[in-house]
């Protein structure tokens, strides 16, 4: 015979283990649930990129996906939220670069690293950030140039380390990709007129005038009013 | 074998797991800081996979023995069909019904992340052809072995080694640099590698997400793999069927 029976069959000894049950669970929970920070800091050192190839192997893509969901929730579980300021920036570099080789087509790890990271206020911390951008940008110039720029920021603004955004700007305007905006090129002449290299800013600008005659008018317009109101008056310019 | 899957709720079981999991997953990638919808994808691609393989090989194992038990097989075997074909037959049921639940995984796949659909449709086909290859395996486990759970698990065992095959191969490569015990251990994986099937080629998440890119081998890997075990896992099954007493 098949279904189920009536509840009144069961024996009620069976109800009183299952409501011993319910409420040692119950126990077990208060005593639990408060929330727990497994994540407080990224614990563990970025693997060997060996180790990653064999972690990665089966579903590299699912791996890449559910270790940066994982990067981007560390420190916050359970409602428990960590300062950026108590994580360990150098592991958490070595977790970007490492998931930037598994996939290095998406944008998923430089922006959790610029954006996110990337407000801590401490600038030790964020020169690891500028360094994993920096040589991620450096690999893969085609789809991660914004990235170099990004970190000029970064250095210009929030490092406040003039010398390493001049850098930073340089390596942007060296890059060798089509269809680079100009204003990359114009980004040396932007920290060095903050810095007060007023001459070599103008020297910049207007190597740029004379070097592209295709420019459009408003970008030529735009440095024109740059060089006039930031740097001084251009001789012999129209 | 329709209506045991009917009787068993398999095409309600898969299909509700398989909706938990879109949810779950819809849940889990609306948190990503970008990239949502890319996120979604591989989560989802993984999971129906996991669940497809496992509701399948547990459906069979559980399935074939029940019949072995009622006498189901014996009296089909009674009618003037060879065992030989008795196994082809039952393998290509099962296999249509894999695919059913493939099908509807990508239907879901299709509702909750929107992949490209080029991708979406190779990572399918690749799918299916995974499911249809671990179908018949669990087949000859199935056939060959006296318990269901001990079947199940051989089958499950199975699927984790040739979806870490290529690490086997990464294994192999590095022992054969090391002392005689690593290099002893690198011909074993290598022997190891010649009868596991290389999943890890089928069905991956990057179609999914970046779409399908014809420079990858991709589907012709996992068609020519397919092509090349499934009589090999048919026949193992047809010879140890042959001479099963039941």
């Amino acid at each position: 015979m098949q279904g189920q029976g009536s509840l009144r069959n069961v024996p009620r000894k069976y109800f009183v283990v299952l409501l011993a049950g319910l409420l040692t669970q119950m126990l077990f929970w208060a005593q639990s649930h408060t929330p727990r920070n497994e994540w407080r800091v990224v614990r563990l050192a970025a693997p060997s990129a060996a180790l990653a190839d064999a972690l990665r192997v089966a579903d590299d893509q699912f791996a890449y996906r559910a270790l940066a969901l994982g990067l981007q929730n560390a420190g916050d579980f359970a409602g428990e939220m960590t300062p950026l300021k108590d994580f360990d920036y150098g592991r958490l570099a070595g977790w970007f670069s490492l998931l930037s080789e598994i996939d290095p087509d998406s944008q998923y790890i430089p922006a959790l690293a610029g954006y996110y990271y990337g407000q801590s206020r401490n600038p030790d911390q964020l020169r690891h950030i500028v360094t994993y951008l920096q040589q991620l940008s450096a690999k893969y110039p085609q789809k991660h140039w914004r990235w170099l720029a990004y970190s000029v920021y970064l250095a210009r603004h929030r490092i406040k380390d003039q010398s390493l955004a001049l850098e930073l700007a340089y390596q942007l305007a060296a890059l060798q990709v089509a269809d680079l905006p100009i204003w990359t090129r114009q980004m040396p002449a932007f920290v060095l007129a903050d810095i007060g290299e007023k001459e070599a800013a103008r020297d910049i600008l207007e190597a740029i005038l004379a070097t592209s005659p295709d420019l459009q008018q408003a970008e030529q317009n735009f440095i024109r009013n740059y060089i006039d109101t930031r740097l001084g008056k251009i001789s012999g310019s129209k | 074998m329709l209506i045991t899957a009917l009787r068993d709720r398999l095409f309600l079981a898969l299909p509700v797991m398989m909706a938990l999991a879109a949810a779950l997953t819809a849940f889990l990638s609306g948190s990503a800081l970008i990239e949502q919808r890319e996120m979604a994808a591989s989560f989802f691609g993984a999971g129906s996979r996991v669940l497809i393989i496992f509701g399948m090989v547990i459906f069979i194992c559980f399935h074939i023995r029940q019949a072995m038990d009622s006498g189901e097989i014996a009296l089909i075997l009674s009618r003037p069909i060879s065992r030989g074909a008795f196994v082809l037959v039952y393998g290509a049921s099962m296999v249509i019904m894999g695919i059913v639940c493939v099908a509807i995984g990508v239907i879901l796949l299709w509702i909750c992340a929107r992949p490209p659909l080029g991708g979406l449709l190779v990572w399918g086909a690749s799918m299916a052809l995974e499911t249809s290859l671990m179908i018949l395996t669990t087949l000859f486990f199935g056939l060959i072995l006296a318990s269901a759970v001990t079947a199940a698990l051989a089958s499950l065992g199975f699927y984790f080694l040739a979806r870490m095959s290529g690490l086997l191969g990464i294994l192999a490569d590095h022992a054969s640099t090391g002392g005689m015990m690593d290099q002893a251990l690198g011909k074993g994986f290598i022997l190891i590698s010649f009868i596991v099937p290389r999943l890890d080629l089928f069905s991956r998440s990057e179609w999914l997400v970046y779409g399908w890119n014809a420079q990858e081998p991709g589907l012709i890997w996992s068609l020519l793999q397919t092509l090349a075990f499934i009589p090999l896992v048919l026949g193992a099954a047809a010879i140890d069927f042959s001479r099963k007493r039941l």
